[in-house]
């Protein structure tokens, strides 16, 4: 690479300020206070940018230090060659943060990030600490060994690779490990030693359990013990209270015995067997029914006495059904002749007769009256058409002066005034104004045709009044022809009055009393035969009556009523025949039953008598004795067996001592010794659950012990594989380190034994050399060999780090504590340098110019 | 008749494996629950008889609320007898006499004998003192459906837990209860008989892999059997080779692939075998949440790392110089060889190292 120019825009005291570079030594001696720290800086800025600082800060970084007086555009830019590119940096950068920094990078003129955020990183390979101890060689007292990262830089050259194996760091972090694990191997044993702790509690509670269990022995033989003794008592009492009931059963059993015994001693030849019984048993109630049913059967002296008494009412005996049925038809005849008669009797009177009675009380007018009613009549009738056929009246017409309606006649002058008047105003104002006087005319001439039509209407109506005024007066024709009419017309109402009858036109009172002429006429004539017919009826039924008692005679019956002694007859022989089929009847059945009872009886007294059974003889008593006996005898049987069955049940071999044990003593005492047992079972329980966290916490134990041990193991691992990478990294330095020393002595060769003949470099490249036989670090040397060291060592550095883009080397006046004589050497070196190398050097003096 | 065989139910165990708090009370609680359900099992299914062979409790001193639980379990269920013999973790004192009649005990003095029809049901616990000579003491009548009932291991010699079956051969043994080995397993004793363990009842730890229960016999005509897988859950142990894993994702799926057959329910153990590329930064715990849809899982890496160790020794590197540092180190063994070039070279490219 080659450094081409810089252009500062404010940076320290330079403000604008450009500087061209050329390959090869760019030597610059100037003056103090020229700006060659702010011209080195600035190109360190310029790669790797100005690191922050705080207010209070008391570190004079860079950017404290070269922030320009002038308070400008801190920054500027820096154009150089890389990998056969021109690149330009440009950078400003703020007061006191890199907040407001800006970078700018552009290669061949345009805008590039390729360069990264840190272009020093990319175009040296090594962070700004290794850039400058590297590539800025000045006269202080600089570390002659590489930095981490000039390792990595040199170890990945070696590795031909391009990954960031940062050995230092892996170490830092395998330390820091060991101390993680340290820390939690030291809790592990912490708690581990809780734990045992714990344990060992736990262990001596367990022992304490053996105490325990060897209590819960006991107590459970205690509980154990008391429950057989109250069991053995409970056992012993139960056998008792089983003995008990046998013997209860037993005496049930005799109790039973003794009841049969009773039941057969009342039968002296033996009790009948149940069928036997059940036979007697049946004839007995055959016997009673019998009993029963002659009681029954017997007549009764009412009954008797109402025979004989019928008998003797009938001493001709009953009449028979011949005779009965004449009787009853004679009866019959009777009845409907007494009805027909009746009812001739009771025929309701002729509604008319009463009024015709009325009207005739008894004489009816002659034909003679009716013939001169009849002439009056037609009379009266042709009065009548006369004076229909003669007007009433006779009318005369008389002409009467009309009379004037002065009320119209002013009505019709009010009416044309006013019309007129509102003409003529209409007239008057039509020309002031048409509408107003428009209508006032229409107005007015609607007022005069009214006028008009007034006027008119009432001329009319007065001519008229005029023409039609008539006068009437009586027709004398007709005025004789009604007296006439009124005449015949009284004469015929005084006639007819006589016969009360009134009201009405003579005429028509006339048609009436012909009318009921005929009507009584026909009245008198069926009254006349009712009465032959009702004769007839009276004589039918004398005979019919006589019949009937001479036929009722006969039989001594004498009463009127015919009906009622024919029903009562016939009654009576219906219940005398049946009291006749009774009494027979009785009397056979009585027959049947006495021999049927006296049959029972024998039977029952051959049985009792078999039996010898007690008198009287009860068979509803001996079938209940019978009964009884064969369920006492059953029950006995059940009950024995019910009480072997028990006892073999039960066992019952042997009755128990009668030893009294309390049995509620022993319940007590064996509740008392369960509660102890589980007393003691809930201590042993409690101290179980205590115990049995001892399995997790040797559990616990066991995982933390793993635990340590793995960490322990991994610890140890860790440490081993740190001292391995750390064996490793040194051997592999070890085979760069020599081309480096190799190289570090040859640039020292070519400037003068300075530091002795044997130098040694170890891994980190830290140079010591060989004093009497004893290697001293560089920090020993004088200040001039100092500064040659450090350049021989620097460029070594460079040569191993840097194959064919050799950076260029900043030189701030290094050499300020050369003589002359190593100065000219170093003059010589840098010649040569200075054809495969760009170097930029800054000195004060003449003395140390390259110049 | 109907007859369950089984053992090694270890009530009041701890847990042979390191679970989660929450994992390891559920499993503690499940050896009580499974032997209810067992117990349940019975009931249903018309069995007459529960044989316990032997290891009932886990100590002879079982703490009382196991001892309450599985007396109760037996005064509950007076229908059905418990044959418990006494292994060899609780051989003595794990009970004490509770009048129950239903529980039914031997002793190490003789066979004890229990009889049900045509089955006779006998045994005898051992230990140190009688374990060569029991055998001597088995006389069985042939003519009997034979089941004996014994606690230990099958082998080819006597001793203390063990039984040599050879010598039981031609003794008229139908069945031979065993106890004291936790998985399922049988075999012939001669042309008559068979012996058979049940296994545990419940496994309790990532050494109790598989099916666990207890064996169903048939006494109604010859003996006959099968094993009733009966476990609340199963603990599983699957190998997973990562090799060929690229990343994360891919173990991730391999570990999926192998475990798709699991039930949810179950506990699985995942053993990542194989070389894993230095590249892949393996964590345990994303491989158990990548498979957090069971019951648990647990993740043991046993992963080598795969270093191209020959591609790196032709390097003029600082990995190259570490590698030969190490190997050339006559310190190390080859796995502490192994596991500081896998660290160091993690570290030397960049990575992460726990």
């Amino acid at each position: 690479m080659k450094l081409i120019s810089i252009h500062i825009n404010n940076y320290g005291k330079l403000s604008n300020f450009d500087f061209d570079f050329t390959s090869g030594v760019n030597s610059f001696c100037e003056n103090n206070g020229y700006g060659k720290s702010t011209v080195v800086s600035f190109i360190k800025a310029m790669f790797y940018g100005l690191a922050s600082y705080k207010k209070n800060s008391v570190e004079f970084v860079d950017r404290m230090h070269f922030y320009p007086f002038s308070k400008g555009d801190f920054g500027g830019n820096i154009v150089f060659e890389y990998a056969g590119k021109t690149y330009r940096i440009e950078r400003s950068f703020g007061e006191k943060s890199d907040k407001n920094d800006t970078l700018k990078v552009y290669c061949d003129s345009c805008l590039t990030d390729e360069l990264g955020d840190v272009p020093g990183l990319t175009v040296f390979g090594i962070n700004a600490e290794s850039f400058e101890r590297l590539l800025c060689i000045n006269a202080d007292k600089i570390k002659i060994e590489s930095t981490g990262d000039m390792n990595k830089r040199i170890g990945n050259y070696a590795l031909n690779t391009d990954d960031d194996l940062d050995v230092d760091s892996i170490i830092e972090k395998l330390r820091k490990n060991d101390g993680v694990y340290k820390k939690s191997i030291d809790k592990l044993k912490t708690g581990i030693k809780s734990l045992n702790s714990d344990i060992n509690n736990l262990e001596n509670e367990k022992k304490a359990l053996d105490g325990k269990y060897a209590l819960l022995n006991s107590a459970q033989t205690n509980a154990d013990n008391a429950k057989r003794a109250f069991s053995e008592a409970s056992a012993k009492a139960a056998l008792s209270e089983k003995w008990k009931s046998y013997d209860e059963k037993l005496a049930e059993c005799d109790s039973l015995a003794l009841q049969i015994k009773q039941i057969g001693s009342r039968y002296k030849n033996g009790i009948p067997s149940k069928q036997n019984a059940e036979e007697i048993k049946q004839i007995c109630l055959k016997k009673q029914n019998d009993e029963n049913s002659l009681k029954v059967a017997r007549i009764d002296s009412s009954v008797e006495q109402e025979f004989t008494k019928l008998t003797q009412s009938y001493p001709n005996g009953f009449a028979d059904d011949e005779h009965t049925e004449l009787a009853e038809q004679l009866i019959n005849d009777l009845e409907n002749v007494r009805r027909d008669h009746k009812a001739l009797t009771d025929l309701p009177q002729n509604a008319d007769e009463q009024r015709l009675e009325h009207h005739f009380g008894g004489k009816i007018p002659s034909d003679d009256l009716i013939a001169d009613l009849e002439s009056k009549k037609q009379l009266r009738d042709e009065l009548a058409l006369r004076m229909q056929s003669t007007n009433k009246t006779i009318v005369e017409y008389h002409r009467a002066a009309a009379t004037k309606k002065k009320s119209s006649k002013k009505l019709c002058v009010i009416l044309a005034v006013i019309a007129l008047a509102v003409l003529f105003s209409g007239v008057a104002l039509v020309f002031s104004s048409a509408v107003i006087g428009v209508l006032l005319i229409l107005i007015g001439a609607l007022l005069l045709a009214a006028y008009a039509f007034v006027y008119l209407n009432s001329k009319i109506n007065t001519k008229q009044i005029v023409e039609n005024e008539p006068v009437e007066r009586p027709n004398p024709e007709y005025e004789q022809a009604k007296s006439e009419y009124e005449n015949v017309t009284s004469k015929m109402l005084t006639d007819l009055a006589y016969y009360r009858y009134s009201g009405k036109d003579p005429a028509e009172l006339l048609f009436e009393l012909k009318n009921d002429i005929d009507t009584y006429n026909k009245i008198i004539a069926q009254k006349a035969e009712t009465q032959k017919q009702l004769a007839m009826l009276q004589n039918k039924r004398e005979k019919i009556a006589s019949q009937l008692n001479e036929l009722f005679s006969a039989y001594g019956l004498e009463d009127s009523d015919h009906r009622a002694a024919l029903d009562k007859m016939k009654s009576d022989r219906v219940r005398y025949e049946a009291l006749d089929k009774q009494i027979n009847d009785s009397k056979v059945k009585c027959r049947q039953l006495e021999t049927g009872i006296a049959t029972s009886q024998q039977s029952i007294n051959d049985f009792v008598k078999q039996y010898a059974l007690p008198e009287p003889f009860d068979a509803q008593m001996l079938i209940k004795d019978i009964d009884e006996l064969e369920r006492l005898k059953t029950q006995l049987s059940r009950r024995r067996e019910d009480a072997e069955r028990y006892k073999t049940e039960n066992k019952l071999d042997k009755r128990p001592d009668n030893a009294d044990t309390d049995i509620s003593t022993l319940e007590h005492q064996m509740q008392t010794s369960i509660h102890e047992l589980e007393r003691v079972e809930r201590e042993v329980d409690d101290l179980e659950q205590s115990v049995r966290a001892l399995d997790d916490k040797r559990d616990e134990l066991n995982d933390l012990t793993e635990k340590m041990n793995e960490l322990t193991k991994k610890k140890e691992l860790m440490l081993l594989v740190s001292k391995q990478i750390s064996a490793a990294e040194l051997s592999l330095k070890r085979r760069h380190v020599k081309p480096i020393l190799d190289k570090f002595c040859s640039y020292a060769l070519l400037i003068e034994q300075a530091i002795g003949q044997k130098v040694e470099m170890d891994k980190d490249y830290s140079v010591k050399y060989d004093v009497m036989g004893e290697f001293r670090s560089y920090m020993h040397l004088s200040s001039g060999n100092l500064s040659i060291c450090a350049l021989c060592f620097r460029l070594a550095m460079i040569d191993a780090m840097f194959d064919s883009e050799q950076p260029f080397i900043i030189m701030d006046d290094p050499f300020v504590y050369l003589d002359s004589e190593h100065f000219e050497k170093i003059k010589e070196l840098m010649g040569k340098l200075g054809n495969d190398k760009q170097i930029v050097y800054f000195c004060c003096h003449d003395s140390r110019s390259l110049k | 008749m109907k007859i369950i065989h089984c053992a090694d139910i270890h009530l009041g165990s701890r847990l042979v494996s390191k679970f989660p708090k929450d994992i390891s009370d559920e499993r503690r609680s499940a050896l009580r629950t499974t032997l209810r359900k067992m117990v349940d099992f019975a009931k249903s299914n018309d069995v007459k008889v529960i044989i316990l062979s032997g290891d009932v409790f886990d100590s002879d001193k079982p703490a009382v609320t196991d001892k309450k639980y599985f007396y109760s379990i037996i005064k509950n269920n007076p229908d059905i007898d418990f044959l418990y013999l006494n292994g060899n973790h609780d051989k003595e004192g794990s009970y004490s006499v509770c009048g129950y009649n239903n529980l039914k005990m031997f002793s190490k003095d003789d066979f004890t004998s229990y009889t049900y029809g045509n089955v006779v049901i006998s045994g005898i616990e051992t230990d140190e003192n009688n374990c060569e000579s029991f055998y001597s003491k088995l006389e069985l009548d042939k003519s009997k459906l034979n089941i004996v009932m014994l606690h230990g291991d099958v082998s080819n010699s006597r001793g203390k837990d063990l039984v040599k079956i050879s010598d039981l051969r031609d003794k008229g043994i139908d069945y031979l209860a065993l106890g004291h080995i936790h998985s399922h397993k049988d075999g012939r004793i001669d042309d008559r008989g068979v012996w058979a363990f049940p296994g545990c009842l419940e496994p309790r730890g990532f050494d109790e892999c598989g099916e666990k229960g207890f064996i169903l016999i048939d006494a109604s005509g010859e003996i006959g059997y099968e094993f009733i897988p009966f476990s609340q859950r199963t603990i599983h142990e699957i190998n997973v080779d990562v090799t060929d894993a690229a990343d994360l994702y891919e173990i991730e799926q391999m570990a999926s692939d192998k475990t798709a057959d699991i039930s949810r329910e179950d506990i699985i153990r995942l053993v990542l075998t194989g070389e894993l590329s230095v590249d892949i930064e393996l964590n345990n715990n994303d491989i158990e949440n990548a498979l957090a849809q069971f019951y648990y899982v647990n993740v043991k890496n046993k992963t080598t790392a795969k270093i191209d160790i020959d591609t790196y020794k032709k390097e003029n590197s600082i990995i190259s110089e570490f590698i030969a540092g190490v190997e050339s180190d006559p310190e190390y063994d080859d796995a502490l060889k192994n596991d500081i070039i896998t660290a160091g070279v993690r570290l030397l490219l960049g990575k992460e190292v726990d």
